[in-house]
């Protein structure tokens, strides 16, 4: 996992979105920890211009900058762009031909291209991290730092983002090309919420039952912990559980895979009745969730009526597009 | 050099080029002590396996016709340093007998056959005088 | 280089079925077969690209799935390479000078020199010719001992094409390597190559010298006073008949079918030179299809 052959081939393949990622970083941190203290500042004076006000730094100002708000967002998007480009391409192209033909074990290859996009993060993370954090501890507004704890604003994101990118590569390892990654990274990494909200509408519909969302739902999604600090010790322990589970799990399925099936939707034959079953149901669920919202809150009768002509249709279209997508094969031999 | 691939021939390719080889030699296009282009050379030259080249050249080194020192290359032989293979004999017999044959048919006389042996040993003589 | 017992399967179908051979380095093998009979898949599992289903392929002795650094003595050359368009030469050069310990620089440059290839920035700037010439200089100073070439001329000009075999003759001359050609241009692999790997159906159907496999055929032209004796039809493989005249694949050494030729007196009973051609439509059948 160390040839630097690897490391070579892997940074040619992804200098762009690396270069991406660092300037979203940048632009996260320490750019937003710059304006963040202009604005503090003009606030400030505002306040003490009119009577009897006191401007203070929220905690919610500290956590903008290194843990919430739109950057994360971004980031995870690129993170998910550089897993895609590091295994889906390479599926789409022929490149997987050289890097199997190659006198490395698959397990090496795996390992190198999760260790690189680990290391792009790490240090990007912590560079700027504390590049922000010299910034505002060397203002007017370094005790504004004490509002915040370590795990909310480095542990927190800086394992969000490392399983996040395991996660990607994970689905990575067991899909045949670029696209479905890309939309089962999506798909998956909002599951659990996404399954509890399509229960909670049909019970809410027929039932007029709400269940509460459980926190355990809140953790097993992996989008959660890019987009969410709560700085609890659950947000350190269990990123790190995933990482050790997903990297196990896809440096496995790396070394199992058959790449005749590149281009495919799935490289496991065998997902494939789990998938087309999961999406069916789940399309399904979604069209009577869509459809029940636009009949009137009040009509119990009709809601329910809506919510299963709107699980009918959807079920169909989720019966014509499946098999498609099963079968497809996206392979391109030109520039990728 | 002057090699050729006669895809019209039942002769497998190795032999061919000891056929070309002592053609060549006999018309004294081939002199003694003349180097001979290298098993690489050859083979690339004609794009031909390096196999058929090597095996035609130790077919041509058994029968004396070349001989190859170690780091300097394959050379045409002297003469005189040509074996008398028995073998070689019975093949020529063969050769002539067919010739025979042949000359029968088409309907020519002994006397014009041997007449035309004479000729053909004229011109490959006077090819190497010119020489 | 030894493969054995090498099945694949793909989409629950079998495209290569217990498949052995072994080569022996200092030679040019040709695998040939129709369309889809499983050439490149059966490149692809030597070089570990695919998994086979059973089976394994050893060299020296050691599985190229288990011990994956004897694969430092395979390359593979695929038909288009598509990889590295983005690379400049010295990319390239890097990537593989650390991924092959054996690469040999000097000879590098001295091949690009001598094939007059200019280096680039961007490698897919270069000519398709270029790109083919590219790709086996670059294989061939990597210091692999099997060099795997999948359709290696594949649309290129006479004067490239003939570039690129001269090049590749001359590797097989001056070194210790085996070159294994996949190639429906039969015409080039007749007198280049000295095996011949046939696939028939996902099977190896011969593993032959070519001068070995020529001896154990014969193609004849036959001229019949009326038409051929249907008991002759199931000894030969007619490649052609126009009228009363036949030309025939047929077995060299069998006197049966000598003699049964020379009971139906024919007017004409003649040898043509063999191609390989003959012997891949006696072996594989079907006259057309063959390019």
């Amino acid at each position: 996992m160390f040839h630097k052959a690897l490391w070579y081939q892997n940074y040619k393949q992804t200098r762009m979105i690396i270069w991406i990622i660092l300037t979203l970083f940048i632009i996260h941190m320490p750019f937003q920890s710059v304006l963040s203290l202009e604005t503090w500042k003009e606030r400030e004076e505002q306040a003490n211009q009119a009577e009897g006000y006191v401007y203070e730094v929220q905690k919610w100002d500290v956590l903008q900058i290194f843990s919430q708000g739109t950057l994360p967002v971004f980031l995870s998007f690129s993170i998910i762009a550089l897993a895609c480009l590091l295994i889906g391409l390479e599926r789409n192209t022929r490149r997987n031909d050289f890097t199997f033909s190659l006198p490395f074990s698959r397990k090496d290859l795996f390992l190198a291209k999760w260790l690189y996009g680990i290391s792009a993060i790490f240090f990007f993370h912590v560079i700027n991290f504390f590049t922000a954090f010299f910034i505002i501890y060397q203002s007017d507004y370094s005790t504004a730092l004490y509002l915040v704890s370590w795990i909310e604003i480095f542990w927190g994101p800086l394992l969000g983002f490392i399983m996040f990118f395991t996660f990607a590569l994970l689905i990575g390892t067991f899909t045949g090309e670029m696209i479905s990654q890309v939309g089962l990274t999506f798909l998956l990494g909002f599951l659990p919420q996404g399954v509890f909200a399509l229960i909670q509408s049909f019970t809410e519909v027929h039932f007029r039952y709400i269940f509460s969302l459980p926190d355990w739902i809140n953790y097993l999604t992996p989008f959660h912990y890019v987009f969410n600090q709560s700085g609890e010790i659950q947000s350190v322990v269990l990123p790190l559980i995933f990482t050790g589970l997903f990297l196990w799990l896809s440096t496995y399925l790396y070394e199992k895979n058959k790449i005749e099936h590149n281009g495919e939707f799935l490289i496991f034959k065998v997902l494939n009745p789990v998938f087309l079953t999961g999406i069916t149901i789940g399309i399904s669920l979604a069209g009577g969730m869509i459809v029940s919202a636009l009949a009137p809150w009040s009509a119990d009768a009709l809601r329910v009526i809506a919510y299963w002509i709107g699980f009918t249709t959807f079920l169909l279209f989720a019966l014509l597009i499946g098999r498609r997508i099963v079968t497809m094969n996206i392979q391109f031999y030109g520039k990728p | 050099m002057f090699f050729h691939i006669d895809t019209k021939s039942n002769a497998p390719l190795y032999e061919q080029i000891i056929q070309q080889v002592k053609e060549m030699c006999a018309k004294g296009l081939l002199i003694p002590d003349e180097r001979l282009p290298s098993v690489r050379e050859l083979s690339s030259h004609m794009v031909i396996n390096p196999n058929t080249v090597s095996k035609a050249y130790q077919e041509l080194e058994r029968q004396g016709i070349i001989v190859t020192v170690r780091g300097r290359g394959t050379f045409i032989s002297k003469e005189t340093d040509r074996t008398i293979d028995p073998g070689r004999l019975k093949a020529i017999r063969e050769f002539l007998k067919e010739a025979v044959i042949e000359n029968y048919y088409a309907g020519y006389s002994k006397k014009e056959l041997i007449e035309l042996l004479e000729e053909v040993y004229e011109e490959m003589e006077g090819k190497t005088d010119e020489n | 280089m030894k493969i054995s017992r090498v099945s694949k399967t793909i989409h629950g179908k079998y495209i290569l079925s217990d498949i052995n051979f072994s080569i022996e380095t200092g030679s040019i093998i040709g695998v040939i077969g129709r369309n889809g009979a499983g050439k490149t898949t059966l490149l692809r599992t030597m070089t570990g690209i695919l998994d086979p289903t059973k089976g394994d392929v050893t060299i020296d002795g050691y599985s190229i799935f288990k011990k994956p650094q004897i694969k430092e003595q395979v390359i593979f050359v695929p038909d288009s390479s598509e990889a590295f368009k983005n690379y400049s030469t010295k990319e390239i050069l890097t990537l593989y000078k650390n991924i092959y310990p054996k690469f040999d620089e000097e000879y590098f440059y001295g091949l690009m020199e001598r094939f007059s290839l200019p280096s680039v920035k961007k490698t897919g700037a270069y000519s398709k010719g270029m790109k083919a010439l590219f790709s086996l200089i670059i294989a061939f100073s990597t210091g692999a001992r099997y060099i795997l070439l999948d359709e290696p001329t594949d649309g290129l000009d006479v004067i490239v094409k003939k570039q690129v075999l001269q090049i590749l003759i001359e590797e097989v001359a001056a070194k210790d390597v085996s070159i294994i050609i996949s190639s429906h241009r039969l015409d080039e692999l007749e007198f280049m190559a000295n095996k011949i790997i046939m696939i028939k159906d996902g099977k190896v159907d011969s593993l032959y010298e070519i001068e070995e496999m020529k001896e154990m055929y014969k193609k004849v032209q036959l001229v019949f006073k009326e038409t051929m004796p249907q008991n002759l039809k199931k000894e030969v493989t007619i490649l052609d008949q126009t009228g009363r005249v036949y030309t025939v694949i047929m077995d060299r050494n069998d006197p049966k079918i000598q003699h049964m030729i020379e009971e139906t007196e024919p007017l004409l009973f003649e040898e043509l030179p063999l191609l390989l051609e003959d012997i891949f439509v006696a072996k594989l059948g079907g006259v057309s299809h063959v390019s």
